[in-house]
């Protein structure tokens, strides 16, 4: 009974996302401060969204709301037509959230182990993963014998590695190097557009976004608010020379003009 | 990778830096051991207060010969081991408990950080009374004195447990169970086992107190019980034999910190080598 929930559960449809007239609020000094919304934005199934804005705009909150950790304080969440998220969800976060006390290989394992896969098939598909993300080598070691870079990588194989139909990406690059940054954007945009998972990325570099993303949501300051949501494509895969390319610039001078003309309005 | 830090070592070198370890660790004792020898013998030191090492030694030859010793010491473990199972498995439980559920922290902290204050041998009479004089009134006691440096130490750790950590875990569809065992406990351990190092140490104290105070048998019965009726030979061996017991003891815990946390030493290497070598 459990196993045909399980597979049920897994052969699930990537889920849409429908925010409607969303607040959220955090209780500062017994007051209640609104942090983001009302705010409302659909997600399609599949699809790959950035969010921009500038610090303290509610982009965290945001997935916090999705995953249920945070309740929203008006508005709704609907994941394809469900009041709930049942479908399978990974998230990776800016610190590093990679277990200590779990090598690398068991980290990755760790979101198979937990929901019951045999323990010789999760091996070698966390063994897979480890290889896709470029760290065949490093499946014995200790998080505290890995590097920022590596450590983040291992968190996208994990995250990865669950077969999530939704992904949820808080400032996964934050801590990078500038080129380490740009590596793990490309190699994360190719893997998703290979998938179809629905993806939310939360992000302050628009160069990220843009990177990664197929459309990218653009807020405004504090209450965050849709300002724009604007759609990327490029007839190229993304590779770093697509930083250099006109249309990328484009898409960066159009996203940046958006955010200067919220804050000049808010001076 | 670097050959100074020690990591591609042959077994040679380490069994060789082991031992370079042991001999410092023990230069300090030794010193002192020869210094009591000559002060006795040359009775600037009263000798029937400060038996010399050599008569000590002969003392423990012969007592350990005719099994008294053993005696003693077995005593003396019989009760500090199955107390520090007790103790320690317990302060493990309270401690996830108190730490992951606010409730049940709001309703119990404040009785036991008041118990926590006590000074764990003036509960004897009690244990003692609800226990019967005898092995269960020392073990419980013992118990006891462990669970409460257990207890705090993974309160707090449970405490700190990044926030992250908990929300990816249950993102990946993880039950309140598996949070706790897989995350909250595994990322609680290495403090746990500061616990039980602190509480091993007072373990150990609690516990020869006890024997001295039931004047039944054990170390504790050895070093004060023996003091009270003059014979200082016997007295300066249970300090021995009570200081060599806390010091495997500590390594002991050490060595099972290791076995449970095989992470924590990782890494850090560079770290070990600026702060730590001369």
């Amino acid at each position: 009974m459990r196993g045909n929930l399980k597979r049920l559960k897994y052969s699930a449809p990537a889920p849409s996302l429908d925010i409607y007239n969303l607040t959220l609020g955090h209780l500062v000094s017994g007051k209640l401060a609104t942090a983001l919304g009302p705010l409302s934005l659909s997600i399609a199934s599949g699809e790959t969204v950035a969010i921009v804005g500038p610090s303290g705009c509610g982009k965290t909150s945001l997935l916090m709301a999705l995953v249920g950790e945070l309740l929203p304080t008006s508005g709704s969440l609907g994941f394809g037509g469900q009041a709930e998220l049942k479908a399978p969800t990974s998230m990776v976060f800016q610190q590093n959230t990679v277990f200590p006390w779990l090598t690398a290989l068991e980290n990755v394992r760790y979101p198979l182990a937990i929901n019951g896969r045999p323990r010789d098939s999760s091996v070698e598909h966390a063994t897979h993963w480890l290889d896709v993300v470029g760290l065949k080598d490093s499946g014995k070691k200790y998080p505290a014998e890995l590097s920022g870079g590596m450590l983040q990588r291992v968190a996208i194989a994990r995250a990865l590695a669950y077969e999530p139909k939704l992904l949820l990406l808080d400032e996964p690059f934050g801590q990078l190097d500038e080129l380490t940054r740009l590596e793990l954007g490309v190699l994360l945009a190719g893997l998703l557009s290979e998938s179809e998972i629905t993806t939310v990325l939360v992000t302050h570099s628009i160069e990220e976004a843009i990177l990664i993303a197929n459309t990218v949501v653009v807020l405004s300051g504090s209450p965050g608010r849709v300002l724009s949501k604007v759609s990327i494509e490029f007839q190229t895969a993304r590779t770093p020379e697509l930083l250099n390319s006109p249309k990328f610039h484009e898409y960066m001078e159009h996203i940046r003009g958006i955010l200067l003309q919220d804050r000049r309005s808010r001076d | 990778m670097d050959k100074k830090v020690g990591h591609s070592s042959t077994m040679f070198a380490t069994v060789r830096r082991s031992s370079v370890a042991v001999l410092q660790g023990t230069l300090i004792p030794l010193a002192i051991l020869i210094s009591w020898e000559l002060l006795a013998q040359a009775e600037v030191v009263n000798p029937v207060f400060f038996p010399p090492p050599s008569k000590l030694t002969a003392l423990l030859l012969e007592l350990s010969a005719d099994g008294t010793l053993w005696m003693h010491l077995g005593k003396t473990l019989s009760r500090l081991l199955p107390a520090l199972a007790i103790g320690a498995t317990m302060g493990l439980l309270f401690g996830l408990m108190l730490g992951a559920n606010l409730l049940i922290r709001k309703f119990l902290e404040p009785s036991l950080l008041a118990l926590y204050s006590i000074p764990k041998i003036a509960l004897l009479p009690i244990f003692l009374a609800t226990l019967g004089v005898g092995e269960s009134a020392m073990i419980g006691l013992i118990s006891v004195s462990v669970f409460f440096y257990v207890w705090i130490y993974t309160m707090g750790a449970v405490l700190r447990t990044p926030a992250n950590f908990i929300v990816t875990a249950k993102v990946f569809g993880a039950s309140r169970f598996r949070v706790i065992s897989s995350i909250i406990l595994r990322s609680a351990l290495p403090e746990t086992m500061s616990g039980l190092r602190v509480g091993a140490t007072v373990a150990l104290l609690v516990g020869l107190t006890s024997e001295y105070v039931l004047g039944a048998d054990g170390i504790g019965y050895l070093i004060l019980g023996s003091r009270s009726l003059g014979q200082h030979g016997l007295s300066y061996l249970g300090i021995l034999i009570a200081a060599i017991t806390g010091l495997l003891l500590q390594y002991s815990v050490l060595l099972f910190d290791r076995l449970v946390n095989p992470w924590v030493r990782r890494g850090g290497l560079l770290y070990e080598n600026v702060m730590f070598r001369p």
